[in-house]
């Protein structure tokens, strides 16, 4: 054991030590003198019922101790001398004796045993008529009942007004057998809804040991709040007592499986202790039985004690506060544990008050508090699971309809690639097949109009482009390259080859079939261009990524002259037009060396849109 | 030395008149039979046995990527060569897997014509940018460029040349860049052309015709 485990225990023994000292100093219900009534603390023991030899003894008296199962039967006298008649109703108030008795004044009977109840821990108020009463010398004579074994006694007993005793009768039963009779019933009713519980939910045992553990407190509360005996006096003495460890050990047993524990060495002692404590007591002569009893109990209290050791130190499984609320309820239960034990084997003579079925009330309410607690626990984690559920879904849905918003998207462009197909099928086949025919006709027929052969040409190139452009949607560097092969022929025809220095895909400011078409137009233009008026030998078309340029080697032009003289032409125009709508820089340099025409790509345009 | 026959199998008399003009006036090549049906055209390959066959696709009674189905099994050695208005990648794609060895514009000039045909005699094939393009996206997918040939993948080499082709360079001028010839460009086209047909990344072809890359 760590030291830290030991100082718990250490802490756990000595606050169990104190409390039970509290308890035994603060001395519950202890009988003192009721003002305006008589008090007796002295009378005479008769050897027989009629009392022809007597002797004084002092209160609380208590018989001899004797392994006996028998009845005891003890004869006592009071003399009680009145100096008034009174008024009103008289009462004898016995606040503790045991166990039952008969009881006389002046030589009537006014109260019968009620043999066999045991009321061993019940105050007694017996109304006396004030016409059995005299001035003068009284007698109280009263035949004690009770079990050998247990040593019978008699307490201090008052003479007075029965409105004067009432109320102290009545504090002295609510504390006794009224709080017993309370805890009995809650007992029950908790065993009752804890083992239902139970049966809905076979995997808890928790409440199975809780529901039984109040079973096993009812039956010792019967004992306590009834007096009752069930069975012989060898049967219900190891019942009811036996029942007390009983509840000690399934008190245990629920709080280790609140905790996750293992079942534990010292469970297994703590029942076999039982088991063989009973088996013991039915084979001993019935006049040991209590004796035997007690020592069981006795001897159980050292595995429990080992249990809660195991609880200590496994205490971390509960919240700070759970482990508070347990401790201080388990401490005092222990100290009134403590305080029973001791005042059953030593026959207290200054204590007169049983408290233990206060003990099943402690406990139970921590252990409920335990199980409350949990359930608090698991609501909130329901709750944050639901939380957390309800987020999944949420994402979930999202996710969803993105992907039903895609799949859509998808399906319509499926679609329109569908559409586009057909449509450039029809112009492939239709007006392609249809230009290249006539185009072969003509010059097999040799019809000679250059002007409608150049049309047609120029109608095929066109056409052409603009397949090339659908076809190349993704890369504006193959779609120059398609445009060269498509205009080889013409440049050759001119004269004329191609410097052709592609060395990056050109990245125009927003990407598309039409943006590269358009740029696709820009240089196709702009290299008829060079073929229709610059007279020279080679065209060099340069790419990056930055830039398109197409420059030749020609004589070049007059830009202010021709701009002054309204002559640029249409083609320049519409190259600057397009490269306006693309967000594309546009420059024209021409001079004595040649032609340039250069496309700038805004790169900072296009990064920030990434 | 003998020139080597030619068969022609398109179904518009305007445009097979040009062709056979493009052919007889080429050194070395000669049309040897001409048809304007599929049917009349696969009887006239296995009577006529021509070297070099100029398909078109779209005939009146079928497919021409019968006919060139039919040379690639042919027990002579036979290339086919697809007749395409503006040899747009889909129709020759699919023409390249059935195991033709390229393909040849209608509208093209009338030496360019022959020079391609010669090309293919020579063991080079006709390829656009826009073919080599979508021949890198093909025999690259899924796959990391390879140092050696294997069936299916491209080789670092042959991507270096698709790529060049794909931005429009010629094929002497990707010789010079790469300090090889042009032949050997042409011998490395032929090479991926066979690899599409043969290759294991027909699923991926099939993938590309379902999304509409094709």
């Amino acid at each position: 054991m760590t030291a830290q485990a030991w100082r718990g225990g250490i802490v756990l023994l000595v606050s169990v030590a104190v409390l039970t000292w509290g308890v035994y100093a603060l001395n519950f219900g202890r009988i003192v003198p009721i003002d305006g009534a008589q008090m007796f603390t002295s009378g005479q023991l008769c050897a027989q019922p009629e009392c022809r030899d007597a002797r004084p003894v002092d209160l609380p008296y208590f018989a001899p101790r004797a392994f006996d199962d028998a009845l005891e039967t003890l004869h006592f006298r009071f003399e009680a001398p009145l100096e008034a008649l009174p008024d009103g109703l008289y009462a004898v108030y016995l606040p503790k004796y045991s166990d039952n008795l008969d009881l006389f004044v002046n030589g009537a009977l006014v109260r019968a045993n009620t043999l066999p109840l045991r009321k061993w821990n019940t105050p007694l108020l017996v109304p006396v008529p004030a016409r059995l009463l005299q001035e003068g010398p009284n007698r109280i004579a009263l035949t004690l009942y009770g079990p050998k074994a247990e040593a019978p006694d008699l307490q201090a007993l008052f003479l007075g007004p029965y409105s004067v005793l009432k109320p102290h009768y009545d504090t002295r039963w609510f504390w006794g057998p009224g709080l017993a009779r309370f805890a009995f019933g809650l007992m029950l009713l908790l065993s009752g809804v804890l083992l239902l519980i139970w049966q809905s939910r076979r995997a808890e045992r928790g409440y199975l040991w809780l529901g039984l553990s109040c079973l096993a407190a009812v039956i010792f509360l019967i004992h306590y709040a009834f007096g009752q005996a069930l069975g012989s006096y060898r049967i219900w003495t190891m019942t009811w007592a036996l029942s007390a460890s009983f509840y000690v050990l399934l008190v245990l047993k629920f709080i280790s499986s609140f905790l996750g524990q293992p079942p534990s060495l010292a469970e297994r002692v703590h029942f076999f202790v039982l088991v063989a404590g009973v088996v013991v007591i039915l084979l001993a002569p019935p006049g040991y039985s209590f004796a035997l009893v007690a020592s069981v109990n006795v001897l159980t209290v050292f595995p429990a004690v080992a249990v809660l050791g195991v609880l200590w130190r496994n205490r971390s499984a509960l919240s700070p506060f759970d482990f508070t609320v347990l401790a201080l309820c388990l401490a005092p239960s222990v100290a009134l544990g403590c305080f029973e034990v001791w005042m059953m084997g030593f026959n207290t003579p200054s204590r007169s008050m049983h408290l233990f079925h206060i003990m099943p009330i402690i406990m139970s309410f921590a252990c409920l508090w335990l199980i409350v607690s949990q359930l608090i626990a698991s609501m909130g984690g329901l709750e944050r699971l639901t939380a957390a559920q309800s987020e999944i879904i949420a994402a979930k849905s999202r996710e969803l309809e993105d992907s039903f918003a895609r799949l859509a998207e998808v399906e319509k462009r499926q679609a329109i690639s569908q559409e586009r197909d057909r449509i450039m099928l029809d112009l492939h086949d239709g007006i392609g097949g249809h230009l290249v025919s006539t185009l072969a006709y003509i010059k097999a027929n040799d019809l000679g109009d250059a002007t409608l052969e150049r049309a047609l040409e120029e109608a095929l190139r066109d056409l052409a482009l603009m397949l090339d452009s659908m076809e190349n949607t993704d890369s504006l560097a193959t779609l120059l390259g398609m445009l060269r092969t498509r205009l080889e022929g013409l440049l050759e025809e001119h004269g004329l080859e191609f410097d052709w220095q592609i060395h990056g895909e050109p990245e125009v400011p927003v990407p598309g079939p039409s943006q590269n078409l358009h740029v696709a137009r820009i240089v196709q233009e702009a290299i008829t261009n060079v073929i229709k008026h610059a007279k020279a030998d080679t065209i060099t078309v340069y790419a990056d990524e930055a830039r398109i340029e197409i420059a030749d080697n020609g004589r070049g032009f007059d830009q202010v002259a021709q701009a002054a003289s309204g002559q640029i032409g249409h083609g320049l125009l519409g190259m600057k037009r397009r490269a306006q709508a693309l967000g594309v820089d546009l420059t024209l340099r021409s001079d004595a060396d040649g032609t340039r025409v250069r496309l700038d790509f805004p790169q900072e345009v296009r990064r920030a849109a990434e | 030395m003998t020139d080597q026959t030619v068969l022609i199998i398109e179904d518009r008399p305007d445009i097979a008149a040009r062709l056979t003009e493009a052919v007889n006036a080429t050194d070395g090549i000669t049309v040897a039979g001409q048809a304007g049906t599929l049917d009349q055209g696969i009887n006239l390959l296995y009577d006529r046995r021509p070297r070099v066959v100029l398909v078109d696709i779209g005939l009146p009674d079928g497919s021409g990527i019968d006919a060139v189905k039919a040379s690639a099994a042919a027990d002579w050695e036979v290339d086919a060569l697809v007749v395409s208005i503006f040899g747009d990648e889909a129709r020759v794609f699919e023409a390249l897997q059935a195991g033709a060895k390229g393909y040849i514009l209608k509208s093209g000039a009338l030496r360019q014509i022959g020079d391609d045909i010669l090309a293919v005699l020579e063991g080079g094939s006709p390829i656009s940018p826009s073919i080599a393009r979508h021949l890198l996206s093909v025999l690259s997918t899924g796959a990391a460029p390879k140092p050696e040939a294997s069936d299916s993948g491209l080789t670092d080499r042959e991507t270096e040349i698709l790529r060049a082709v794909a931005r429009g360079y010629k094929r002497h001028e990707i010789g010079t860049q790469l300090g090889i010839s042009a032949g050997t460009v042409g011998n490395h086209i032929t090479n991926i052309y066979r690899k599409l047909k043969v290759g294991s990344n027909m699923e991926a072809v099939v993938q590309a015709t379902k999304i509409g890359v094709l």
